[in-house]
């Protein structure tokens, strides 16, 4: 998960200007103590297994998450593994489509 | 400083609440306020951490209940009645009430939009040799300057482990202070959730920052 605690530093030339969820005080606040709940108010659960990682953007290096590709989507090719991408999935705060939604 | 704009940690802001339609704007002035802001950018009156600083300077009520581009106004304003490029009663009055002042560089032009619209790069040659490497053990300092600084307070004090060098970059304490870019070596910290958060933090998660140098010491 990709966040800037200090104002709302975002990878702008690559994924556009950034929604207000993610400039606002909640998520800022949040994102580095309880992403988990940050997980939770966007519908994601994740396995308590699973390892979170977060970035804050503290310096001018900029982040973003490369999705991990969904089961069942190996010989995809990457105009088809395109369309499962969302904003919110690089960001981290999301997961690629299901695949099959874009099939 | 040690001011509002540090967010990382505090309770209380509420849950996170994505918008369903999402626009980019929610006021046409706001996207005004965005091209004046990049415009502005081609003269270089300031640099990105000097703006920052702008925004942290404001007073903590201000600064909580005004959105995201209600401070970028009053930052430029503020900024451009400092460096002397308009004057207060100029503001007031809505209008130039004196000759524009000389610019470093002729008036913004429509060839200057692709510039503005591109990031700019914050990497310099390293001044000396990075002090620490990949897999270090690190502490952030417990530093608490009064005036611009990158490390957020959840981060200092803290052990972590270096994670990556990004080479030497432009160090925001000393650029927003106007003391030059006085490049130091940044890098990627890791650091363990109960480092950070203590015994009740969220299981399985690790927080990385970019820290400079300046902010790290040996653990």
């Amino acid at each position: 998960m990709i966040v800037c605690t200090l104002c709302s530093c975002y990878p702008t030339d690559v994924l556009g200007l950034p929604p207000t969820w993610y400039k606002s005080f909640a998520y800022r606040s949040r994102a580095v103590k309880q992403p988990r709940a940050v997980l939770a108010d966007f519908g994601v659960t994740l396995p308590v297994e699973t390892e979170i990682r977060v970035w804050d953007s503290t310096a001018e290096t900029r982040y973003l998450v490369v999705p991990m590709r969904p089961a069942g989507t190996e010989r995809w090719g990457e105009a088809q593994l395109a369309k499962l991408v969302t904003r919110d999935s690089m960001v981290g705060t999301g997961l690629p489509k299901n695949p099959s939604e874009v099939a | 400083m040690d001011g509002v704009h540090d967010m990382g940690g505090t309770d209380g802001f509420g849950k996170v609440e994505p918008e369903a339609n999402e626009p980019v704007f929610h006021h046409r002035w706001e996207g005004r306020v965005l091209a004046m802001s990049r415009a502005i950018g081609v003269f270089r009156a300031w640099t990105i951490d000097t703006s920052r600083y702008a925004i942290e300077l404001m007073a903590p009520s201000f600064y909580l209940s005004r959105s995201y581009y209600e401070k970028w106004f009053l930052r430029n304003q503020n900024l451009l009645i400092e460096r002397g490029l308009i004057d207060a009663d100029e503001v007031a009055a809505g209008r130039a009430l004196r000759p524009a002042k000389n610019l470093s560089r002729g008036p913004f032009s429509l060839a200057d939009v692709d510039k503005v619209t591109r990031r700019g790069s914050y990497g310099r040659p390293a001044p000396a040799a990075a002090q620490f490497k990949v897999g270090d053990r690190v502490r952030t300092r417990n530093i608490h300057p009064t005036t611009h600084t990158r490390l957020p307070r959840y981060a200092r004090g803290r052990v972590g482990v270096v994670e990556r060098l990004h080479g030497a970059h432009i160090f925001p304490d000393s650029a927003a202070a106007g003391k030059g870019e006085d490049p130091q070596w940044l890098y990627t910290v890791r650091f363990d959730a109960q480092e950070l958060w203590g015994p009740d933090a969220e299981a399985k998660l690790k927080v990385s920052i970019e820290a400079f140098e300046p902010y790290l010491e040996r653990a």
